[in-house]
């Protein structure tokens, strides 16, 4: 009786018990046609392994292992789109945001400071939490949501940058120079003063958000699709630019 | 290892990481994550994002405080898992932007480079056959090269373990039926 396909791989991958294998190896010396299935099985892997890495691009570098555990720290509330950044934007955007009232913000700072503070830094190179250097608002949009980006002196220069995150909240960050945030219900209003970028993410699930600039619609999102007065870029991020 | 004190590269540990869980994370750090971010980079073609993803595993794991059973298989799935919710996020994305179908968005495998040198002719060749296997075969083939074991294959992929040789030889079959080999042996 042959060896079956599934003992000829193991044999080849030196998956079998000890006693299989000296039996599997008895049989192939003695059985020609297994013995050419198991050398067409080598042969065949072989192939398959050399082009395989040929698909190995310059070797990446191993990040160092105080960054794992910095961010295995972190815990963060806020999704965003790289997970790379989710520490970062999660103290920047929470810093400033947490002192406009009625923000969810304020909650999840208390949460994330409280959880780092109880937690000392335990290497050199990771840096404890420093003071924000953008403030933001998290806005649940509800069933409709404005978000009014009233542009005025150098702000005329800035951009805001739109991207479809995962998540719950929609969520605008900028340097506290560049805006400034008021919000009520169903309404979200930036005042851009200062030349920057406004970070808008807005949740792949909202009913409906608009962005308006000067008071004109320049971006959509409503009933499953995105309506834009720019394309997307690459990423599926939109820039805006903020000018007249 | 397990309960002694370790120091590091890049300093001393502290009191609280000096725990048998610590000592086996870095050492499976140490020991997994080069083979962990090569398989992710074959598999995405996208050697930013195999490093994102392979990072998170490892974060993932640490958080849990514990080792799983078998923590190569662990960080493996993890890290399809969450490749698997980002691309989910990615077409969502596409789709309210109206992408035309087919396109392809950043982080999906590169088209094929026509002016490019060989190294990269031949990568995209075999990128090109590995995305006509089924997702299945594909990660068979790519985490066998890396050397994962029959039962990990099977936990990884909720294969039947006593079948994984079978699984692997059509899987290897199936790649070097659509793999261009006149192309190849024409350079």
């Amino acid at each position: 009786m042959h060896l079956d396909d599934e003992r000829i791989e193991r044999r080849r991958d030196d998956e079998l018990e000890p006693v299989e294998r000296i039996e599997a190896d008895r049989h192939l010396a003695d059985c020609a046609p297994c013995r050419e299935r198991f050398e067409r099985a080598r042969s065949a892997d072989a192939r398959v392994s050399n082009l395989l890495r040929g698909l190995d691009p310059a070797a990446s570098a191993r990040p160092p292992l105080e960054a794992i555990l910095a961010r295995a720290r972190v815990r963060p509330r806020l999704r965003v789109p790289r997970f790379a950044a989710a520490a970062a934007l999660l103290v920047v955007v929470a810093g400033a945001a947490a002192a406009l009232p009625g923000s969810p913000v304020r909650a999840w700072l208390q949460g994330w400071m409280g959880g780092a503070g109880t937690r000392p830094a335990t290497s050199p190179t990771v840096p404890a939490p420093v003071a924000p250097a953008i403030g933001g608002v998290a806005v649940t949009p509800g069933a409709r949501l404005v978000i009014e980006l009233r542009p005025t002196g150098a702000g005329e220069s800035a951009r805001a940058l739109v991207n479809l995150v995962e998540g719950e909240a929609v969520v605008v960050s900028a340097a506290p120079d560049v805006a400034a945030f008021d919000s009520e219900e169903g309404r979200l209003t930036v005042r851009v003063s200062g030349a920057g970028l406004v970070r808008i993410d807005v949740p792949l699930t909202a009913p409906e958000v608009e962005i308006r600039v000067h008071g004109r619609r320049a971006w959509r999102l409503a009933a499953g699709r995105v309506d834009a007065s720019v394309p997307a870029d690459s990423l599926g991020e939109i820039a805006i630019p903020l000018g007249e | 290892m397990a309960g002694s004190f370790r120091k590091r590269r890049g300093g001393e540990t502290s009191p609280d990481e000096r725990t048998p869980f610590h000592d086996a994370f870095v050492a499976l750090y140490e020991g997994q994550f080069p083979g962990l971010l090569r398989f992710l980079a074959r598999l995405t073609g996208d050697g930013e994002r195999a490093s994102d993803l392979a990072q998170e595993a490892f974060v993932r794991l640490h958080r849990r405080s514990a080792m799983p059973d078998s923590p190569g298989a662990w960080l493996v799935t993890v890290a399809l898992n969450l490749m698997r919710n980002e691309r989910a996020t990615r077409l969502r994305r596409a789709r309210l932007l109206d992408r035309v179908p087919g396109e392809r968005l950043v982080g999906d495998a590169p088209p094929d480079p026509e002016a490019a040198g060989d190294a990269a002719k031949l990568r995209a060749r075999v990128r090109g056959a590995l995305d006509r296997l089924s997702e299945r075969d594909r990660q068979l083939l790519l985490l066998r090269a890396e050397g994962y074991g029959y039962r990990d294959l099977a936990r990884i992929l909720e294969l039947n373990e006593a079948s994984v040789g079978v699984f692997l030889a059509r899987a290897r079959n199936a790649f070097l039926a659509v793999y261009p080999e006149d192309d190849d042996a024409s350079r």
